[in-house]
This record gives C-alpha cells, sequence and structure tokens, in this order.
C-alpha cells in the first residue's frame, strides 16, 4: 500500500510540493482559475513587472538549451551538426526573412507557431515518462503510445483551430469555408478534442489501476491538465503569457536539476547542486538578455523594422530551441569523463 | 583537486580558440559567433542609446502590440498599444495605430481616446484630421466629420479622398449645391476619380464629357 500512495505521488526531485508546483505547473492551473473568476486581474499586471518574468523565466528558458548544448563535449562529439552548424543555418535563415518578411517572414512565424504547442506537447510527454521511469512504473508499449497521444491532445486542437499557423498556415478560412460542413466539422471535432484533452488523462489513471494495479504519478495528470488548461482556456482568456511563463518554468527547473545533479556527480567536483544551477541559471540569463534584448535592435540598426525584426528574431529563437532540445535531452553522458571528451574534439576537428 | 566547471570552461574554450579550421562546421561556428557577438553588441548599444530618447518599455509595448495585431489577437494588441500610449501618451505613432487597431475590434472606448489625445498632441497632422473625419463619418456624425475634412483639405488641398468624401457628406446632409462643388472640386484634381464622376451623373451634372 505504502509503495502504491508513492507511485501515485510519484519519485519527486527536490519535494513533492516543489515538484508539483514548478514541474507540474499546478500553480498555474491555479492562476488560470483565478483569471476565470478574476478577468480584469491580467489586465491589472503592469508591464514592468510581466517584462521582468519574461526576461528572468521566459528569455533565460530559451537560453537554456543553447547553455546545455554548449556546457557538455558529449554533444559535440554526437551532434557535430547542430553545435556548429546550426547557429550560422539559423542566422542565414532570419537574414533573409528579413529581407523578405512577407514572403518568407511570415512562413517562419507560421512554422514557429506551428511548432510550438507541439514543443510543449512533447515536453509534458518526456516529463511524465520520466517521472513513470523515477517512480519505478512498468510501462509497455500501448501505454507509452497512450500517453503520447494524450499529451499531444492540446498541439492537435491548437493545429485544427488556429488561424494564421497549424492548418491555416496551409488552408485559408474562405478555402476553407468553401467546403460545405467543414466549419461545423472543424467545431465539433476542436470541441470533442477540448473535453478529450481533460477527459482521457482521468481515462489513462484508471487504465493503470485497473490493468496493472498500479497507480501512476499524478504529476504526470499535474502536466497534461495543465498543458490542456494553457492552450484552451489561458489562449481563450487572452493571458497566454501566463502559459509561456509556466512552461518555462517547469523547463528551467528539470534543466537546472539535471545539470546540476550532472555536474555534481562529474569527478572531481568541489561545488554543491546549488552553485552548479546558480552558475548554469546566470549563463542563461545573460544568454537571454542577449537573445531577446539585444538582438532585434541590431536587427534594426541594419535597417529592419521593429515589429519584424522582434517577431523574426523571437521565431528564430524559438525553431532553434526546439531543434536543440530534441537533442540534449538524447544525448548520451560523457562517460563523467568530459575532459577526455574535451580533448578528442581537437582530434575530430582535425 | 580539479573542477568540473573548467572542464566546461576548457571544452568551450577550444572549441572558440582551440579548434583547427579545417572542418567547415568550425569555420561556420566561429562565423556565427562573431556575427553573434556582433550584433549583441551592436544591439546593447542601439538600446543604450534609445534610452533617453524613446522609453524602453514603450519600444517593448509596441513590439508586442505588433506581434499580436500580426496573430489577428485585436483585443490583446489594443491592449498593448494602449499601455504603449499611456508611458509615451505624446508619440502619435502609438495613438494612431491603436486606433487603427481598437477600430478593428469595435472598440469604441479606445478609439475615441486614442483619436482624442491625438487630436491634443497634434491637431496640424493631416493623417489625424482624417481618421478624426473618418471615425466621426463611421458613427454617422456628419457635421464634425465635415469640419475634419475640411481640416484636411487646409493641410492637403490636391488630397481628393477628403473632397469626394465631402461631396458625398453634403450629398448625406441634402446639400446638393455643396456637393456638387466638392465633387467638382475633386474632378478637377483627378479627371479620372469615378465615384465622383458617379455622383456627378446621377445629380445630372456631369458636364466634363
Amino acid at each position: 500500500m505504502n509503495a502504491l500512495s508513492e507511485q501515485w505521488r510519484g519519485n519527486t526531485f527536490l519535494h513533492p510540493v516543489l515538484d508539483y508546483l514548478l514541474i507540474g505547473s499546478a500553480w498555474s492551473i491555479a492562476a488560470t482559475l483565478f483569471l476565470f473568476l478574476r478577468p480584469d486581474f491580467f489586465g491589472s499586471i503592469d508591464t514592468l513587472t510581466l517584462v521582468t518574468l519574461v526576461l528572468l523565466i521566459n528569455a533565460s528558458h530559451f537560453a537554456a538549451s543553447t547553455v546545455r548544448l554548449y556546457s557538455n563535449p558529449a554533444y559535440y562529439i554526437n551532434h557535430p551538426f547542430v553545435t556548429l552548424g546550426l547557429p550560422l543555418a539559423i542566422l542565414a535563415v532570419l537574414v533573409l526573412c528579413l529581407l523578405a518578411p512577407q514572403g518568407l517572414g511570415r512562413h517562419l512565424q507560421a512554422l514557429y507557431l506551428t511548432w510550438s504547442p507541439y514543443h510543449y506537447a512533447a515536453q509534458t510527454f518526456g516529463l511524465t515518462l520520466m517521472y513513470c521511469h523515477r517512480s519505478k512504473l512498468k510501462i509497455s508499449s500501448a501505454d507509452r503510445q497512450m500517453i503520447y497521444w494524450i499529451c499531444l491532445l492540446p498541439f492537435i486542437r491548437s493545429f485544427l483551430g488556429a488561424q494564421n499557423s497549424g492548418l491555416g498556415w496551409f488552408v485559408s478560412r474562405e478555402q476553407l469555408a468553401q467546403i460545405p460542413y467543414m466549419f461545423s466539422l472543424l467545431d465539433i471535432v476542436t470541441t470533442s478534442l477540448m473535453w478529450l484533452t481533460f477527459i482521457l488523462p482521468i481515462v489513462l489513471i484508471l487504465r493503470f489501476r485497473v490493468l496493472h494495479r498500479s497507480g501512476f504519478p499524478l504529476i504526470g495528470l499535474c502536466m497534461m491538465i495543465a498543458n490542456g488548461v494553457w492552450w484552451i482556456f489561458l489562449d481563450f482568456i487572452d493571458a497566454f503569457v501566463i502559459a509561456t511563463i509556466a512552461h518555462s518554468l517547469q523547463y528551467m527547473a528539470i534543466v537546472l536539476i539535471s545539470h546540476s545533479s550532472d555536474r555534481v556527480r562529474q569527478e572531481g567536483n568541489s561545488h554543491g547542486p546549488l552553485y552548479h544551477a546558480g552558475v548554469f541559471y546566470l549563463k542563461c540569463l545573460v544568454l537571454g538578455y542577449a537573445l531577446f534584448y539585444c538582438w532585434p535592435y541590431a536587427m534594426v540598426m541594419l535597417g529592419a523594422g521593429l515589429a519584424e525584426s522582434m517577431l523574426l528574431v523571437i521565431a528564430t529563437i524559438n525553431i532553434h530551441h526546439f531543434i536543440v532540445d530534441r537533442y540534449i535531452w538524447r544525448a548520451p553522458k560523457p562517460a563523467g569523463k568530459p575532459a577526455a571528451a574535451a580533448s578528442n574534439l581537437a582530434k575530430v576537428s582535425a | 583537486m580539479k573542477d568540473s566547471a573548467q572542464d566546461e570552461n576548457s571544452f568551450i574554450y577550444q572549441l572558440l580558440w582551440g579548434v583547427r579550421l579545417r572542418s567547415p562546421l568550425h569555420v561556420a561556428f566561429l562565423l556565427s559567433c562573431v556575427l553573434l557577438m556582433l550584433a549583441f553588441g551592436a544591439g546593447l548599444i542601439y538600446t543604450l542609446a534609445q534610452r533617453g530618447t524613446v522609453p524602453d518599455i514603450m519600444l517593448d509595448h509596441l513590439s508586442e502590440a505588433a506581434a499580436m495585431a500580426q496573430q489577428g489577437n485585436y483585443q490583446g494588441a489594443t491592449r498593448a498599444y494602449r499601455r504603449a500610449a499611456m508611458v509615451a501618451p505624446d508619440d502619435l505613432e502609438a495613438l494612431l495605430r491603436l486606433h487603427t487597431v481598437a477600430s478593428v475590434n469595435e472598440d469604441r472606448e479606445n478609439v475615441w481616446w486614442a483619436l482624442g489625445r491625438a487630436l491634443e498632441v497634434d491637431s496640424r497632422d493631416a493623417q489625424v484630421q482624417m481618421l478624426a473625419a473618418d471615425t466621426y463619418l463611421d458613427e454617422m456624425r456628419y457635421e464634425q466629420a465635415l469640419e475634419h475634412y475640411i481640416a484636411v483639405l487646409r493641410l492637403l488641398p490636391d488630397n481628393t479622398v477628403a473632397s469626394y468624401k465631402l461631396g458625398y457628406l453634403n450629398v448625406q446632409l441634402d446639400d446638393k449645391a455643396a456637393a456638387r462643388r466638392w465633387f467638382e472640386y475633386t474632378l478637377a484634381i483627378d479627371p479620372g476619380h469615378t465615384g465622383a464622376r458617379q455622383y456627378m451623373i446621377s445629380m445630372g451634372g456631369d458636364n466634363s464629357q
């Protein structure tokens, strides 16, 4: 019974309360409920507070994937193009899009907006699986598939409902209007997906209880509900910025835990996890400031419009983050000897 | 005792300085590092230079608003432009943009607030006068619209949009003689103006053929 209750709670990293609040994003569910009751509250948050939060959490979260990529020689050894070639490729794409904002830029924007909900869903899936493994839960291939598709539901709904991205990127509303009953059909599908987003995670938990006679870490349910709430309710009440903050906080928490535990385990380490987490976060903060608060103005200096540079630089940073994020969690660990891997660098480069 | 941070730093050091430039990927990486460093430096200088003239926070509001407008979120864009206009109440561009997105969003309160503020800031700006005239016209407050279109023509005498709309307004006000004068005025500047011509024909006075 004790083991079962531990499975329900999940084997947390820091403390159950902290894990559920930060990684499970329970706070964002509570914040959304509060905003539904007090819709005017969001408008009363002054911009300086929002801009500061965006810098401290969002901007540094985007930088975190890059800082992590260049913190470990293993990524260079395993993914040389991502570490060395991708930055220039991304820069070239940005310049081309700024030269033709209407022709190319809007596609970059649409790509970023389409990819975002997928990235959020993939993060929910990855973290849910991580907690399942940590809680020693046996996950069959069918379970994994089910978790994956449940996590993906908000993305599918967002893809179908978006006007300037997702389906709207490929087929305009006018074209859709020419197909009889298409709008009604889309409406039925998106409404069904909305309900399924909140019903299926509960079905998943019941499935584990009935079929496997085991618990399912409720933090996974919390993350699935939070992701649904972000893409459905926060978008609806025009407070999506809270979702971006919650997602970034979730990401920062897990990346800081992973990075500091990697560092602490390394041979010859003489610092505690807080030191490593602090140094890593400071690097992310500086890079985040440079990326979001300096880079767009450099493009303005070169002659691009402020709105175009802001939009396209943000889209570019997002896309780079999405790509890099696919590698930094998959790369094999450097077997505890980064110095040796680093010395291989010269050999490989030669 | 060797610290893991040193390993990390030595790796980055090697990546940046110790690499032999034999691999095209390394050349690409170093080039992108140089370009990004230049961009970050230039952007920082630009923002510091701008700080004295345009409030930094307002630029953030403007860009946020532009992003929202581009996504079709006119309600959000209206709020962001309103915040920009609150930070820099004399910035005509922010006020005009606020007026535009608020009009699309049918947010009458912000439409009138932006218009009132823009007229206070610069009533001798033809764009502001035109916006005022169009707003009054939308509200079917023809007398006020008339005044502002005339103000546009004082500033830009060749503006056929204003003169044509003056003709149209006088038709609505049932002052056919005045309407005819404004359509003739429009046709004198732009003989190909189809709208003015059609009105002249319908009023039985197109003598230009």
